[in-house]
């Protein structure tokens, strides 16, 4: 717990049991933190399609989840962030059904729909970092 | 390996019950015991329940579309049940459609359509 009452917890992704893990740790600060059951089930579903990303594309990294408050609502915000080789073609990335690695291309652009605010930082060969916030 | 993931026979058909925190490599794996369980057994219906399952996202999606085109090679129905209305809706904005999946609300309205969809193929 920091001086100002806000909070941090980090964990390590590496792995598809860590992906699980990520999952469950958004789970209990949204329930916590009173969200309801459609806006944890987003943010869980947000969180997997992300953190799948750092481990498979990123080559594993670390998801780090603070409190957040915006206008006085409060909320967490989610950062994973990897050393990987980045994103290379960020636009079309961020779109829906661009893949490079046959998968479906969901994964990105339905995360920017799942949460209140979206960022992703990332340059070639520079790692990729990607926030995600959720407020009552 | 075995994913842990029961499949329990229920009648006819088979059943598999997927775990709250289920991983991508277990999620893999059931779909390959699904498969083998249902040409040992020539199963003709599965129902695959994710009542306790809190998300479903491109991974998961993929593996339920998966499994059910794979079940219908092998002539075998499935049907998807006892998704939490959360779910759907997340699904939804997700924009992730599950092509070939078959649903129903609960166990019982699954096993009803199961055999209604194997009754009408046996009359023709
Ligand atoms: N952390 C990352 N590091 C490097 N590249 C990434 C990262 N995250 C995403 N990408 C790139 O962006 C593309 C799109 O990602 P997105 O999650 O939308 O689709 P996908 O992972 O390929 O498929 P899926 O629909 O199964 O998630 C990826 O194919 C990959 O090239
Ligand atoms: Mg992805």
């Amino acid at each position: 717990m920091g001086n100002d009452g806000s909070f941090r917890e980090s964990i390590s992704l590496h792995s598809d049991r860590d992906v699980s893990r990520a999952r469950v740790l958004v789970a209990q600060w949204a329930s916590q933190q009173g969200f309801s059951v459609v806006e944890r089930t987003r943010a869980m579903t947000a969180v997997s399609e992300i953190s799948r990303n750092c481990v498979i594309h990123g080559g594993g990294g670390t998801m780090y989840v603070s409190t957040l408050y915006n206008n006085g609502s409060p909320g967490f915000r989610i950062q994973i962030v990897d050393q990987g080789p980045g994103i290379e073609n960020l636009e079309l990335s961020m779109g829906r059904g661009y893949s490079t690695r046959g998968g479906l291309g969901l994964g990105l652009d339905g995360a920017r729909k799942l949460c209140r605010a979206f960022r992703v930082e990332s340059n070639a060969g520079a790692g990729t970092t990607v926030t995600l916030d959720y407020w009552r | 390996m075995q994913s842990n993931i029961p499949i329990l026979k229920l009648g006819d058909y088979l059943l598999v019950t997927i775990q709250m925190d289920v991983h991508d490599r277990a999620a893999l794996q059931l779909q390959d015991d699904l498969t083998a369980e249902i040409s040992k057994r020539g199963s003709k219906g599965v129902l695959i329940d994710i009542s306790t399952l809190e998300v479903v996202d491109t991974f998961m999606g993929r593996v339920l579309s998966d499994t059910a085109a794979m079940a219908k090679v092998l002539d075998a129905e499935t049907v998807v049940v006892g998704m939490r209305p959360a779910v759907a809706i997340t699904l939804v904005e997700l924009g992730l459609s599950l092509p070939g999946v078959v649903t129903a609300l609960n166990l019982e309205r699954g096993m009803e359509l199961l055999t209604q969809r194997l009754g009408r193929k046996v009359n023709g």
